[in-house]
């Protein structure tokens, strides 16, 4: 039987982590909202340079190797996007899984099975399972910036441009909304224009025919591709950062809950044994007096 | 109609609204948009971008870093990796950067690719400040 004194303790301390939780939601709450503002932000931006790529590559038939598609990929690299912290529920356990299960599924169909994570989580997960990324970035904790974005996107271009990697899948927390996020896996390389040109097959589209180039259009569509794949690394990171902020608000919310429930047992615990020890000395003292008595 | 639209990663700086004239910094030097212009694409570098609203006198300047430009016959669209209007710029940092950029390209032992990075951001820096010190 524990004494009062242990229960007191236990309802102090319980009510601390409450409060720690609850502060931990509303700061949650608060980034979440900046980082949906930010992909709502990233949108108009990602879709014209999409369209714009879609359409100069098909009227002006421009090849490049980052459009080239294939539909039998040798070598794959996973970007797998993670976060720097714990407390939010099943967000990494869900990233981590899934990472396995491919891992198991495509090692032998595929010559090279690479993996570059973003997010100090998932590399400690495989860490413990002796496998060690080939890149490691981290530095989620703050506002994730454009620039981080592009310094992934351009290590992993120059991988795909030297022929290392036929194909580049990313793994995130795709944001569904505040309390529910998607694993999902999505190809950045090559990149797909179909179903985005709402020209094919015509040769000016929208273009006026003596549109000008400057620089050639090969040369411009280098640039953009390269800015667009920036864009979609920039994209799941931001999308995975708000599925991050809405996983911990509602877990800390849960905790909050939960603390609350355990005060109230521990509570009542506390007064009916408080209640029977005085009882009990009620009990000693009047068998006391009636023995003086008697 | 001559809109004009600046895009960037984070926000819509200017959406559709009639402009006058547009200079912008483009790959092969500054371009000087009327109505009419054209049609081109175009990648645009670090530098000055600068806008006159319909009706108005004064130009407006946003310093910019990389981005391209499409003018079609009904405007000009911009897409910029960073567009910052002079509220926004903080001269003392610019400065800054300015220096270390130039200090580091006069420092022994550049590399072709330092030296590329360094007038980059040199350029980013002397947009900055032209941005802040005009109007």
């Amino acid at each position: 039987m524990p004494s009062l004194k242990d229960i007191r303790s236990r309802i102090d301390t319980t009510k601390n982590t409450q409060k720690i939780t609850s502060a931990l939601k509303l700061v949650s709450a608060a980034k979440l909202r900046r980082a949906q503002q930010n992909i709502v932000n990233l949108r108009p931006y990602a879709a014209s340079l999409l369209t714009l790529i879609a359409d100069i590559a098909e009227t002006q038939k421009v090849e490049h190797k980052l459009l080239q598609q294939n539909d039998n990929p040798k070598t794959v690299l996973y970007l797998v996007v993670s976060s720097d912290r714990g407390l939010c529920g099943s967000f990494n356990s869900n990233i981590a899984k899934f990472t396995e299960k491919v891992l198991a599924e495509k090692k032998n169909s595929y010559d090279k099975l690479d993996f570059i994570f973003v997010g100090r989580r998932v590399k400690e997960y495989f860490a413990r399972r002796d496998m060690a990324p080939i890149e490691y970035i981290t530095g989620l904790d703050k506002d994730i910036s454009y620039d981080l974005a592009a310094g992934v996107a351009t290590r992993v271009i120059e991988f795909f441009k030297a022929g290392q990697y036929d194909e580049v899948q990313v793994v995130y927390n795709e944001f569904k909304s505040a309390i529910s996020q998607d694993v999902v896996s999505e190809r950045l390389l090559p990149i797909d224009t179909s179903g985005v040109n709402s020209f094919e097959g015509d040769t000016e589209g929208r273009f006026a025919k003596d549109l000008i180039f400057e620089p050639s259009p090969d040369q411009i569509i280098e640039e953009l591709l390269e800015k667009h794949f920036a864009v979609q690394i920039y994209r799941c990171l931001s999308e995975s950062v708000a599925s991050e902020h809405g996983a911990r608000m509602t877990s800390m919310e849960s905790s909050t809950k939960n603390a609350g429930e355990l005060i109230d047992k521990l509570t009542t615990t506390y007064n009916k044994l408080r209640q029977a020890s005085i009882t009990k000395e009620l009990i000693e003292i009047t068998t006391g007096a009636e023995a003086l008595n008697g | 109609m001559f809109a004009l639209n600046i895009v960037t990663p984070n926000k819509k700086l200017v959406a559709g609204a009639e402009m006058e004239e547009v200079f912008v910094p483009a790959f092969r030097g500054e371009l000087n948009i009327l109505p009419g212009h054209a049609p081109l694409v175009s990648t645009l570098s670090e530098g000055v971008l600068k806008y006159r609203l319909k009706g108005t006198s004064g130009t407006n300047a946003v310093a910019i870093s990389w981005g391209y430009i499409e003018i079609t016959p009904d405007g000009v669209n911009i897409l910029a990796e960073t567009a910052e209007e002079k509220s926004e710029i903080d001269l003392e940092r610019a400065k800054e950067a300015l220096k270390t950029a130039e200090d580091s390209l006069h420092a022994p032992g550049v590399t072709p690719e330092d030296i590329e990075k360094y007038h980059r951001k040199r350029k980013r820096a002397e947009a900055r400040i032209s941005v802040v010190s005009e109007q």
